[in-house]
């Protein structure tokens, strides 16, 4: 966890302010939007772990993925990893997406490898741009829609009771 | 070959089948051990979006199946910067990525 986490309201602050400056990049042309685009999702998909009642339901969470505790909301990592020596699992942003918000993985996937491409590589392949604005509007849409939130799941004994 | 290593190859034939070999013009696929991660670099057959999107929708599925076992994070090289020479040159590092 980072030293001073952002709480909701600075994570919608800052996702908003990255996706201006994301607007205002493409419409200039400039590939470099990937990367505030990129990054307005990130806060976006963090401010929903902040609030998604699923972390205050250990059960649920764990008919999710048995590895999930509630603190894994935290996590600043892009990727997890898994020590080898008994240590548990430290989840990455993209894997909790993947668990917890499907229907929004391949956006954010394509931010992320946009933001990727621009920063360490070639950058953007042609027509990646409008691609990842339709991405990073998915991404909006589905939070403003209340559909960033994991599904909550029982364990099959509650289902039987 | 032991456990990490088997499972390793079996993420590297994974990506072959689910991405396409005739749309990879290289894919190197680097273990760590230490933190049961893999990271793997792709070079596509056309250096295109509808190659990169194709193959970014299959890396969610098979980072979905290997999910209890590695992590795994990825990068797509031009050709230019996918030889082997370079690669054997250099210690994959995508912590940052």
């Amino acid at each position: 966890m980072p030293d001073t986490p952002l709480r909701e309201a600075e994570h919608l602050g800052r996702s908003a302010r990255h996706r201006r400056i994301g607007d205002l990049l493409a419409d200039a042309g400039d590939e470099w939007a990937a990367v505030p685009w990129f990054y307005s999702a990130y806060h976006l998909v963090k401010a929903a772990l902040l609030v998604d009642p699923i972390w205050s339901d250990l059960r649920a969470l764990q008919a999710i993925s048995a590895d999930l505790i509630p603190d894994d909301r935290f996590t600043s990592r892009h990727h997890g990893r898994r020590r080898r020596t008994g240590h548990a699992k430290e989840w990455g942003i993209n894997e909790l997406v993947l668990k917890s918000y499907r229907p929004a993985a391949g956006s954010y996937e394509r931010l992320h490898q946009g933001s990727i491409d621009v920063r360490y590589g070639a950058g953007l392949r042609a027509g990646a741009l409008s691609a990842l604005r339709a991405s990073v509007d998915e991404i909006h849409a589905m939070h403003a829609d209340g559909e960033l939130a994991a599904p909550i799941l029982r364990p099959a004994r509650d289902e039987e009771s | 070959m032991d456990d990490f290593q088997a499972l390793i190859s079996s993420l590297g034939e994974s990506v072959v089948t689910y991405v396409g070999k005739d749309r990879l013009q290289s894919l190197y696929v680097f273990g760590d051990p230490g933190d049961m991660a893999a990271a793997i670099e792709l070079g596509l057959a056309e250096n295109t979006w509808e190659f990169q999107q194709h193959a970014i929708d299959k890396l969610i599925e098979i980072r979905e199946m290997f999910l209890d076992e590695v992590s795994i994070s990825y990068r797509f090289v031009t050709p230019d910067s996918s030889s082997a020479e370079a690669t054997a040159a250099r210690q994959p590092d995508f912590s940052m990525v």
